[in-house]
C-alpha cells in the first residue's frame, strides 16, 4: 500500500485552525452561475400566446402612466396618449425592448465587488423594505436605525449576498424626510457591495445617486458612463404606473443606472387568478415601462421583474413561494427570454417566524429563481411574513440555503479523475474509501458543508441541549456582528458624503407634511 | 344544490320562513332573490328599517363570521355583499324619507396623500358595504383637504385612512391633528390601516382603531358606529 499523506506537518493542534476560528466558514466571493437548463412550463406556443396577449394589453388596453413627463415622452416616440393612458403597437415596443442589453455589469464603490446582471448569472441581495425586524431574543418590533444597520453587517457579511437591495429593515425611528440620507450613508459605509435608490421622490433618488457617485469618487461624467447603482420599480397593478416611480427611473435612465421593473401582480386580487394571466399582464406592465427608458436613454439596462403571486382567496393576504408561484417565476423566465431581458425574482415566504413553513417556501422561491433562469435574485435573505418583517435568525438560515444553492451551481466534474476508477480497484469489495489517497487528496472541499444544519445523530443533539434551527442561526448572527468589520473607505469620501448628508438635512431632505 | 331549492316560491313562504330564505339567498350571493324578498316584505306591511335590520343586516353578519372564520372565500363574500346592496337599493329611498337610519353606519375611506395602493382599502370597503355600510370611497392620494371636504358633505360616522408605504403612513397623524384641532374627532370615529401599521402606530397617532384586516376592520366598524349610537342616545 503507498504512504498516504496529507501534505506536511501543520503544527499539530495548536495549529489547526477549525478549532477555533469565525463564526462560518464562508465561500469565495464570486457571481454564481446557472448552467442548467431552465423548466419550461409553457410550449413554445404558449410563449407565443402570451406575447400575443401583452402585446394586445399594451395596443388594445393600454397601461397608465401616472406622470404627465413620462405620458408624453411616450406620445413623442409615437404612442396613442389619452389621458394618462398609454397604447403602443407591438412592432414598436419590440424595436425599444431590443435596445435593452441582455446582460450587463454593476460596479460599487469597491470595484472587486462589480456584479453580472444577465446571461447564466445569478446574484443574491438582502430582504428590502419591511417595516418591522425580529430576533428570539427580543421578538417583533418596528424597524429602527440599529437593527437596519446590524442587517448592512450581515450583508457586508456574507459572501453568498452580492448586493446591498433596499433597506433591509425600514428605520422608523428617522424622520422619513431625512431617513434616506442616513441610511445611504449607512449602506455606503458599512459594506462596499452596490447598492439601490428608492424612487419614492425626486430627493431621494437623486441624493441617492449624488452619495453613491461620491462614494465611489467619480466625476458626474464618470458616473453616467456605466451603471453603479440601480432602482427598482414596481407598478401598481393593475396597468399602472404611479409618478414618483416613473419619476426616478426617468431620473436614474438619464444618468445611465439601471432599473427593475417589477409589477406586483398577485393574482385573484390585482391580476387574473390564473396564473398565465397573470404573468401575461405582468410582462405587459414591465415592458412599458422598459420601453420608457429604452425611449429615454436607449441602451440603458433594464431588468424584467417577476413577483407574481397568488393570494389566499379566503381572505385577500398574499402567499408566497407556493406552486403556483413557482410556475409564474419559471413562465416569467421564458418571457424574460423571449425578450432577451434579463430576469429579476425573489426569496419569499409568508411564514410569520422562522419556521418549517418559512423554510419551504423559501425554498420553493429559491428553486424557482433556479429553475426559472433568474438573474437578480431580490429578498434573498432574512423576509418574513410577506414581507412585512425581517428577521435576524431566517437571514441566517436564508444564508445557509444561497450557500447550498451556489454550491449546487457549480460545474460537476467528470474526468477520469472524478470517475475514480482507481480508487474503485484500489478499495475493492472488502475496504473502505475513508482512507484512500483518493478521499485524502480531497477531503475537505468534496461536498459543501453546512454551517447551521445539524448532522448528528439523535443521542449527540440531545446531549448538546436539542437546539433547532433558529437557536443556531441566534448564536450564529451574534458571533457575526462581533466579527464584521467594516470595508476601507476613503477618509477624505467618508467627510465628503456626512458633509452632503449634513448639507441635504439642513436643505431639508426630500419635503413632507409632517 | 338541491334542484328543489330553484323551485321555491318566495311568494308562498310565510314571513318567518321568508326570512330564513333570504338569509341562506344573502348567503349564496343571490341578488335577484334578495330584490324580490325585499319587495315582497313591503309589499306585506314590513318597515323599511327591519328589513333592513333582520333580514338584510343580519344576513350579512353570518357571512361576516364565515368570511372571518375563514370557511368563506373573498368573491364569496363580495357576491352576498351585492345581494345586500340589491336589496338596500330598494330600501335606501324608503329610509332616506324616514328618521330611520339608512345603513349600519356611514364610512368615508380613502389612500392618504403620496400613496397609491388601494387594493387592501378596496376590499376593506366592500366588506364594510356588504355589512351594510354607506361607504364613500375617495379612492387614493387624498390630502387632508380631501378629507375635510368629504366629512363635510357626508358626514360620516367613520373615517377610515389606508397607506402601504412607511414613507406615507405618517401623514395620517397629520389628518387626525387637523380633525382634532377643528373639533370634528368628537362626532367622528378614525379608523387607520395598511400593510406597515401596527396597533402601536395607531395608538400613537391617536386613531381609534387600527383594522389589521377586512373582517377585522367591519367588527371594529360596527363597535365604533354601536359606541357612536350609545353616544348619540346618552347626548339624548
Amino acid at each position: 500500500m503507498a504512504r498516504l499523506s496529507r501534505g506536511g506537518r501543520s503544527g499539530g493542534r495548536a495549529g489547526n485552525a477549525r478549532r477555533s476560528g469565525p463564526a462560518i466558514k464562508q465561500m469565495d466571493w464570486g457571481i454564481p452561475l446557472n448552467s442548467d437548463m431552465p423548466t419550461t412550463p409553457l410550449p413554445p406556443e404558449g410563449v407565443e400566446a402570451m406575447h400575443d396577449g401583452a402585446m394586445r394589453i399594451l395596443e388594445e388596453i393600454g397601461i397608465e402612466f401616472l406622470n404627465e413627463e413620462a405620458a408624453l415622452i411616450l406620445k413623442k416616440a409615437g404612442c396613442t396618449l389619452n389621458d394618462t393612458n398609454v397604447r403602443m403597437d407591438r412592432e414598436f415596443v419590440m424595436e425599444k425592448v431590443a435596445l435593452a442589453p441582455s446582460q450587463f455589469k454593476i460596479t460599487p464603490r469597491n470595484p472587486d465587488k462589480e456584479i453580472i446582471i444577465g446571461g447564466g448569472h445569478m446574484v443574491f441581495g438582502n430582504v428590502s423594505s419591511p417595516p418591522n425586524c425580529s430576533d428570539l431574543d427580543r421578538g417583533r418590533r418596528p424597524g429602527d436605525r440599529a437593527a437596519f444597520q446590524d442587517f448592512l453587517k450581515f450583508t457586508q457579511y456574507f459572501n453568498c449576498i452580492h448586493f446591498a437591495a433596499g433597506y433591509p429593515v425600514e428605520p422608523l425611528d428617522i424622520h422619513a424626510s431625512v431617513r434616506h440620507l442616513d441610511c445611504l450613508y449607512d449602506k455606503l459605509t458599512l459594506t462596499d457591495k452596490v447598492t439601490h435608490g428608492y424612487c419614492l421622490g425626486s430627493e431621494r433618488i437623486e441624493d441617492a445617486m449624488e452619495m453613491v457617485r461620491i462614494a465611489a469618487g467619480l466625476s458626474d461624467e464618470e458616473f453616467a458612463q456605466s451603471p453603479r447603482m440601480y432602482t427598482n420599480i414596481n407598478s401598481s397593478s393593475p396597468l399602472k404606473h404611479d409618478w414618483p416611480m416613473l419619476d426616478g427611473l426617468m431620473r436614474m435612465t438619464r444618468r445611465g443606472q439601471p432599473t427593475i421593473v417589477t409589477p406586483f401582480t398577485l393574482a385573484g386580487a390585482m391580476a387574473p387568478i390564473t396564473m398565465a394571466g397573470a404573468v401575461m399582464q405582468s410582462v405587459a406592465e414591465a415592458l412599458a415601462a422598459i420601453v420608457l427608458v429604452q425611449c429615454i436613454r436607449p441602451g440603458t439596462p433594464t431588468v424584467i421583474g417577476s413577483f407574481t403571486s397568488n393570494v389566499d382567496m379566503k381572505t385577500g393576504a398574499p402567499a408566497f413561494g407556493t406552486p403556483d408561484y413557482v410556475r409564474a417565476t419559471q413562465m416569467a423566465g421564458q418571457m424574460a427570454r423571449f425578450y432577451d431581458l434579463p430576469l429579476r425574482s425573489a426569496n419569499a415566504n409568508a411564514a410569520n417566524c422562522p419556521d418549517s413553513q418559512s423554510a419551504w417556501e423559501s425554498m420553493n422561491s429559491l428553486w424557482a429563481a433556479v429553475t426559472s433562469g433568474t438573474n437578480v435574485v431580490y429578498h434573498a435573505a432574512g423576509w418574513l411574513e410577506g414581507g412585512l418583517c425581517a428577521s435576524y435568525e431566517k437571514f441566517i438560515m436564508d444564508c445557509e440555503t444561497l450557500q447550498q444553492m451556489i454550491a449546487y451551481m457549480k460545474p460537476v466534474p467528470c474526468s477520469p479523475d472524478d470517475l475514480a476508477f482507481d480508487a474503485i480497484k484500489e478499495v475493492g469489495p472488502d475496504g473502505h474509501f475513508f482512507g484512500v489517497q483518493h478521499t485524502q487528496d480531497r477531503y475537505e472541499k468534496a461536498f459543501y458543508n453546512p454551517f447551521i444544519s445539524d448532522w448528528s445523530n439523535f443521542e449527540n443533539w440531545e446531549d448538546g441541549g436539542s437546539v433547532q434551527t433558529p437557536q443556531r442561526a441566534n448564536k450564529i448572527w451574534k458571533k457575526i456582528l462581533e466579527e464584521y468589520e467594516a470595508p476601507t473607505i476613503d477618509e477624505a469620501i467618508k467627510e465628503e458624503l456626512a458633509d452632503f448628508v449634513a448639507r441635504r438635512k439642513s436643505e431639508g431632505g426630500a419635503p413632507t407634511d409632517f | 344544490m338541491p334542484d328543489n331549492e330553484d323551485t321555491i316560491i318566495l311568494e308562498d313562504l310565510n314571513d318567518g320562513d321568508l326570512v330564513e330564505q333570504m338569509h341562506d339567498d344573502i348567503y349564496d350571493g343571490l341578488v335577484d332573490e334578495i330584490e324580490q324578498g325585499t319587495k315582497i316584505l313591503l309589499n306585506r306591511g314590513w318597515d323599511a328599517n327591519n328589513v333592513l335590520t333582520e333580514v338584510l343586516v343580519e344576513g350579512m353578519r353570518v357571512v361576516g363570521v364565515d368570511f372571518r372564520d375563514g370557511i368563506l372565500f373573498v368573491p364569496e363574500v363580495l357576491l352576498s355583499a351585492n345581494a345586500m346592496k340589491g336589496g338596500m337599493g330598494l330600501l335606501r329611498p324608503i329610509l332616506a324619507q324616514s328618521d330611520n337610519i339608512a345603513s349600519t353606519g356611514k364610512y368615508v375611506i380613502g389612500t392618504v396623500k403620496g400613496d397609491i395602493h388601494d387594493i387592501g382599502k378596496n376590499l376593506v370597503g366592500m366588506m364594510l358595504e356588504g355589512a351594510g355600510f354607506e361607504v364613500v370611497d375617495l379612492g387614493i392620494n387624498n390630502s387632508v383637504e380631501d378629507y375635510l371636504h368629504a366629512i363635510d358633505k357626508h358626514q360620516p360616522h367613520i373615517l377610515g385612512m389606508s397607506a402601504l408605504l412607511t414613507t406615507t403612513m405618517p401623514y395620517m397623524k397629520v389628518v387626525i391633528e387637523e380633525l382634532d384641532k377643528r373639533g370634528i374627532l368628537k362626532q367622528l370615529h378614525v379608523m387607520v390601516g395598511g400593510a406597515p401599521l401596527n396597533q402601536e402606530f395607531a395608538d400613537a397617532i391617536n386613531s381609534d382603531a387600527y383594522g389589521r384586516d377586512a373582517a377585522v376592520s367591519v367588527e371594529l366598524a360596527k363597535a365604533l358606529v354601536g359606541k357612536t349610537q350609545g353616544r348619540v342616545l346618552e347626548a339624548m
